[in-house]
């Protein structure tokens, strides 16, 4: 049986996995590669409040073909369930804006709603008009799970601040 | 220490037993430095020495507050270097201004989520997704992912920000 060599999209993925950058975020906590199958990555990224007191964790999957000429595009995931799960409606407006269901001209759901993500990049222009949104073949896939990170942090921050509230009735 | 290396450079002690891969920001130096050292070399004491030094440099986990403790069974560490142990920041926006101290190491997401939050200037939540975080007089805000030791070199222990609702689409940064 013949073993294919592994494409130089899957060789520049897999490196960026091992690198420093994207281990020490495994290591500090802030995500874990739950599935790795090029060209889908699935992650579990926790972010926090601003003490870092609060935590909670969302899982993202990341289709990877062609990197890094493209970016992944990103969607909101279920690694159990190997579904998206619906959109949430309770969190910051950024984050509901974010994870909401939307539709890029009839294509079909487009993936994250931010212009660092490929199914949103093009659409009105977004990664023109926010170039340090924007992927290039020179990020690093750490790009995008610093932006995945701080998304998950500011839904981590307005769960404490509802929980405070809560609290304090 | 002849079992550091610089991973920018494999052939130099090739054989070494290298477990722990760092990469080390050292105060305001532009450049962040990589290294590989071996597990009873992952402390203060070697990370320093194979930066070449002193004392007076005291080593932080990305994020962190607190000085390093022991790394051994790491694999791979953000630290950053610097002579500043705690940086005060004065965050600016309309006529208030806030203060907080943090660790050199800490970035300038962090900061910025403090000083939206409810412990700075409680913003609500569709001004603080705009919001970022400038030095005085500059073009652009800061990069989030830096550390906010990058901006304050030694001898310098407080950092005034200005915090802005800006939209800089189209910017270069």
């Amino acid at each position: 049986m013949e073993c294919s060599e592994p494409s130089a999209a899957e060789q520049t993925l897999a490196a960026q996995l091992e690198s420093v950058l994207f281990q020490a975020g495994v290591e500090e906590g802030r995500w874990a590669v739950l599935r790795n199958q090029f060209p889908h990555i699935e992650v579990r990224v926790t972010g926090s409040d601003a003490d870092g007191a609060f935590k909670t964790s969302m899982e993202f999957q990341l289709l990877c073909d062609d990197f890094p000429a493209q970016g992944p595009y990103v969607q909101l995931w279920d690694h159990a369930r190997g579904v998206r799960p619906p959109a949430p409606t309770e969190s910051t407006p950024g984050v509901v804006d974010a994870l909401k269901d939307w539709n890029e001209s009839g294509t079909g759901y487009g993936g994250i709603y931010r212009g660092w993500q490929r199914g949103a990049a093009n659409h009105n222009n977004w990664a023109v008009s926010r170039p340090d949104q924007a992927w290039r073949r020179d990020r690093h896939i750490t790009f995008i799970m610093e932006h995945l990170y701080a998304l998950v942090s500011e839904h981590a921050a307005w769960l404490a601040d509802r929980q405070s509230a809560t609290a304090a009735v | 220490m002849g079992t550091l290396k610089d991973t920018e450079n494999p052939s130099a002690g090739a054989k070494s037993a290298a477990t722990l891969q760092i990469e080390v920001q050292v105060e305001d130096r532009g450049q962040v430095v990589n290294l590989a050292v071996t597990e009873d070399q992952a402390n203060r004491e070697g990370v320093r020495a194979a930066l070449g030094l002193d004392d007076d440099y005291e080593l932080f986990e990305r994020d962190a507050d607190e000085a390093m403790a022991a790394l051994a069974g790491r694999k791979a560490v953000r630290l950053v270097a610097h002579r500043n142990k705690k940086i005060t920041v004065q965050v600016r926006y309309e006529h208030l201004t806030k203060e907080k101290v943090f660790g050199p190491a800490k970035t300038v997401f962090k900061v910025l989520q403090w000083a939206v939050g409810k412990q700075g200037f409680k913003l609500e939540p569709q001004a603080a997704a705009r919001a970022n975080l400038i030095l005085p007089g500059a073009e652009n805000p800061l990069p989030k992912d830096d550390v906010i030791g990058k901006y304050s070199p030694q001898g310098q222990d407080t950092l005034v920000l200005d915090l802005t609702l800006r939209d800089f689409t189209n910017g270069v940064f």
